[in-house]
């Protein structure tokens, strides 16, 4: 590495953890904590909040306290998704797929454990590969393009096929009605409206919170009242409960190749821009189950479902950084208040802050870096009082679920209809899971839709035009071979399971 | 003497009642949660203008504004969220006047009206429309492009139709004779910048301030200043309209009506440039609409506010609402005799 990297990485770590400006990443991680786990508010908030305060600042305070402020959100959404089904934020609601029902399996302190771990390792490895790119990170930003996005969200459409459980037909059909779900709202070519049905919040599309609150949350408040299960975990007291946080911590270890890709995932997802937070979580969450030699736990409190999308959703922070940095293009909502910021503090993007800032860019990360190691440790010390609020009796508890799930459905957007929305999918999901239908594939197919159809349109368009080649594009190829394998390896594989089981 | 003391007395009266009923109806709002519409992503210009605005309001109006981004269906959603919203200022935002009256001539369904929908309470910047390519494309100045499209059609890429890119590209087209294809469904303005910089794409036709960060980091290069005002571009930039600008130069050199040509470039840019407004829903009781409009005019005029702008590097050119609100009549009329071109161009994308 570039002795001017290596020296920035010293001088930016020397900013940080010096007096004062220590307090700064601090301050900025327990805001960002206190704001994540408030009902109504988030870290987009916060930040908002924040800046008239900043005006009179320096630059490098601000940057360390926004970097904090990017960084400290991420864990604690988790937290609810794994003991309530309801995620803090859109990008936490992978976590619930697997995170709850270990849960009600009484494991919700190794579920944590987990989370935390793979957030905190996560984000590292996020922060590590947005380093190793600084020297060319223009390029980096500009490396790929539709005809990648496209090939992203077909493979991870394909590993589909994985989470069926045991109906395909009924797990692709979940997954047609998902896609069915996503094409609702305005053409994004033509501007026609689509199966709207002449109705002006349909025209918007459906927003993945209030689908998910409703699929999983609500559908699970509806199964708990009409199951009669004492607790969420089935277990009276807090003795009673399985798990530790040291177990989750060590999985994350024990499946550490999966932990790497998971990441590697996270950050190469994080650096396209506008694609929505979730992504990344879905497809590391597709890719664990799919590459799983026993996937037919996933769904029901399988801990590598834990681990992916964690992973996945922290490593994306570093990865949306490359073209906030490197171009001056936010990759969502919370870059994009922080390159606001900094241009008011007079630091614009690009190279020149690449060359002459840069000691300034690694104060950031290593901001970044501290403020996500600080959530998830504080994070764990809430484990043991969290857990124990699934040994308390379901009548007393439901209340609580439903109060979070419709503030978390209405505060997303400030509209009352999300929460009507949410009700609506409350049913079909407490029906779905009672006649075993698949709800994860509808969840994927619904989130990776947009990706798949916008970049569909435009790579049509551009090999059309002759401006792009498909087929002469490495990552295309590379992508191309990985679905390839999606599709044919589990017909393999249970072919090879078979021969074997019969010669035996 | 009498009566002229007692008139003065009287006025001065009505005056000040006149003020502080306007500034008590305005303490309505005190304490109150106001949600701010943004039809943008957060990042986006409309976004960054309404950061801007919200802790200057918020002081203003001592109340709490939450901003609430809409960017779907190219921001139409957005304005119809604040159109339908009740008329009490507890729903306000920024609408593309430019963008709405674009889409209103080229889409099917119904799209809100920006002078009849809605309050329009200031105008916080005029758009300012420029043709803009990649740092690497190879293309320095607009006649390169020009004179590249005689041998291949360059390709322009727009977010969909219905926006005001959409509207303004056939246009500038027609008036420098530019042979172009559009590349539909680049969504929200940093994916076409990035294709732009990636080579994936000729031309962007977009607001200055809204790629404003790119152009000073040196990404895009602006080359042709389609709203003819020139300020604040990076270097020197070629103007569509006037009497030397580029559109009367084509005519000229192809031996059509010059004048007709001016005027065509002129109409252009009064329809683009209509601006973000700043509105309320419509039918607000006036006394809270003169009141919200005086406190925004005194804020977008205010050192402070105009500081902190040039800050976050942008422009405003804050015109009141009586202002913006001709300037959209004038507009509405100038987009009737483009109908025609902006309509053949509906059918080649729907093809």
């Amino acid at each position: 590495m570039d002795s001017a990297v290596l020296t920035a990485a010293y001088e930016g770590f020397a900013m940080v953890f010096s007096w004062p400006y220590i307090v700064y990443p601090l301050a900025g991680t327990l805001l960002a904590m206190i704001f994540s786990a408030s009902p109504g508010l988030n870290s987009s908030s916060l930040m908002a909040l924040a800046i008239p305060l900043t005006y009179p600042w320096e630059p490098l305070p601000v940057v360390l306290i926004f970097g904090a402020f990017l960084g400290g959100a991420t864990f604690m959404g988790s937290i609810t998704a794994i003991l309530f089904n309801i995620p803090g934020k859109a990008s936490n609601s992978v976590t619930l797929l697997d995170g709850y029902p270990l849960t009600q399996q009484g494991k919700a302190k190794t579920a944590i454990g987990a989370a935390a771990a793979a957030s905190a390792l996560g984000s590292t490895i996020g922060i590590i590969m947005l380093i190793v790119l600084i020297p060319f990170m223009r390029e980096a930003a500009i490396a790929l393009g539709p005809p990648e996005y496209l090939m992203l969200a077909i493979w991870g459409l394909t590993t589909l096929a994985a989470l069926c459980g045991n109906s395909m037909i009924k797990g692709l059909a979940a997954a047609g009605l998902g896609l069915q779900l996503a094409f609702i709202g305005y053409d994004p070519r033509t501007a026609e409206p689509r199966f709207a049905a002449g109705i002006d919040y349909l025209g918007d599309g459906l927003s993945l919170v209030p689908v998910l609150l409703g699929l999983f949350a609500l559908a699970e408040v509806i199964d708990l009242i009409v199951s009669k299960r004492i607790t969420l975990s089935g277990k009276r007291t807090a003795s009673e409960l399985h798990g530790s946080v040291s177990e989750g911590i060590r999985s994350v270890f024990s499946h550490f190749f999966l932990f790497l890709r998971s990441s590697a995932i996270g950050t190469v997802i994080g650096a396209i821009p506008g694609i929505g937070s979730s992504v990344a979580g879905f497809i590391a969450y597709g890719h664990a189950s799919q590459t799983a030699r026993d996937n037919a736990n996933f769904g029901h409190g399988d801990i590598r479902g834990v681990i992916a999308p964690e992973a996945a959703n922290d490593a994306k922070d570093g990865g949306a950084l490359i073209p906030t940095l490197a171009l001056g293009i936010p990759g969502g909502s919370g870059t994009a208040i922080f390159l606001g910021v900094m241009m008011l503090h007079g630091l614009v993007p690009g190279r020149e802050m690449l060359t002459g800032n840069l000691s300034l860019v690694f104060a950031l990360l290593w901001s970044l870096f501290l403020s996500n190691w600080l959530t998830s440790l504080l994070g764990l010390s809430l484990v043991s009082p969290m857990a124990r609020l699934s040994t308390i009796r379901t009548g007393r508890i439901l209340p609580l679920i439903l109060v979070l799930a419709a503030v978390g459905a209405i505060q997303y957007r400030g509209m009352v209809a999300d929460l009507l929305c949410a009700v609506v999918f409350g049913v079909l999901g407490f029906l779905m899971k009672r006649y075993g239908w698949p709800r994860i594939p509808l969840v994927i197919a619904f989130t990776l839709a947009p990706l798949f159809e916008y970049n569909l349109h435009l790579t049509l368009q551009l090999q059309e035009l002759g401006r792009i080649e498909f087929l002469s594009r490495p990552v295309v190829l590379i992508l191309l071979a990985l679905t390839g394998l999606n599709l044919a390896l589990p017909p393999f594989l249970g072919r090879l399971r078979a021969i074997r089981s019969v010669s035996r | 003497m009498g009566w002229i003391l007692l008139t003065v007395i009287l006025l001065g009266q009505g005056l000040s009642s006149g003020v502080t009923a306007s500034d008590s109806v305005c303490t309505e709002l005190q304490g109150e949660r106001i949600r701010w519409i943004v039809p943008s992503r957060a990042g986006g210009g409309y976004d960054r203008y309404s950061r801007l605005i919200q802790p200057f309001l918020e002081q203003r109006l001592k109340a709490n504004i939450v901003i609430d981004n809409r960017p779907e269906a190219g921001g139409i959603v957005g304005a119809m969220a604040i159109r339908d919203a009740g008329p009490d200022a507890r729903t306000l935002g920024v609408i593309n006047a430019s963008g709405l009256l674009a889409a209103a001539a080229t889409r099917q369904v119904q799209v809100p009206d920006p002078s009849r929908d809605f309050t329009v309470l200031a105008k916080v910047v005029s758009n300012r429309m420029f043709v803009f390519t990649g740092r690497d494309s190879g293309f320095e100045n607009i006649h390169d492009l020009v004179e590249h499209s005689t041998r291949n059609p360059v390709i322009a890429g727009i977010r969909d139709v219905g926006s005001a890119s959409f509207l303004a590209l056939p246009i500038t087209a027609s008036l420098i004779d530019l042979d172009f294809v559009t590349v539909t469904g680049y969504v929200g303005n940093t994916n076409r910048v990035l294709a732009l910089i990636r080579g994936e794409i000729d031309l962007i036709i977009q607001n200055f301030d809204s790629v404003r960060p790119y152009v000073d980091s040196g990404e895009l290069l602006p080359l042709l200043d389609v709203t003819g005002t020139g300020a604040g571009a990076a270097g020197p930039v070629t103007m569509l309209g006037g009497p030397s600008g580029l559109a009367a130069k084509t005519a000229m050199k192809n031996q059509r009506p010059v004048q007709e040509a001016v005027r065509k470039a002129a109409a252009l840019s009064a329809i683009v440039s209509a601006g973000r407004l700043v509105v309320a829903p419509g039918k607000l009781p006036q006394p809270l609409g003169d009141c919200l409009q005086a406190q925004l005019m005194s804020m977008l005029t205010s050192e402070e506010f105009l500081n902190a702008a040039s800050k976050a590097g942008l422009t405003i050119d804050a015109a009141d609402a009586e202002s913006a609100l001709s300037n959209l009549e004038a507009s509405r009329e100038s987009l009737a005799e483009f109908n025609r071109l902006v309509q053949k161009q509906i059918e080649q994308v729907r093809k």
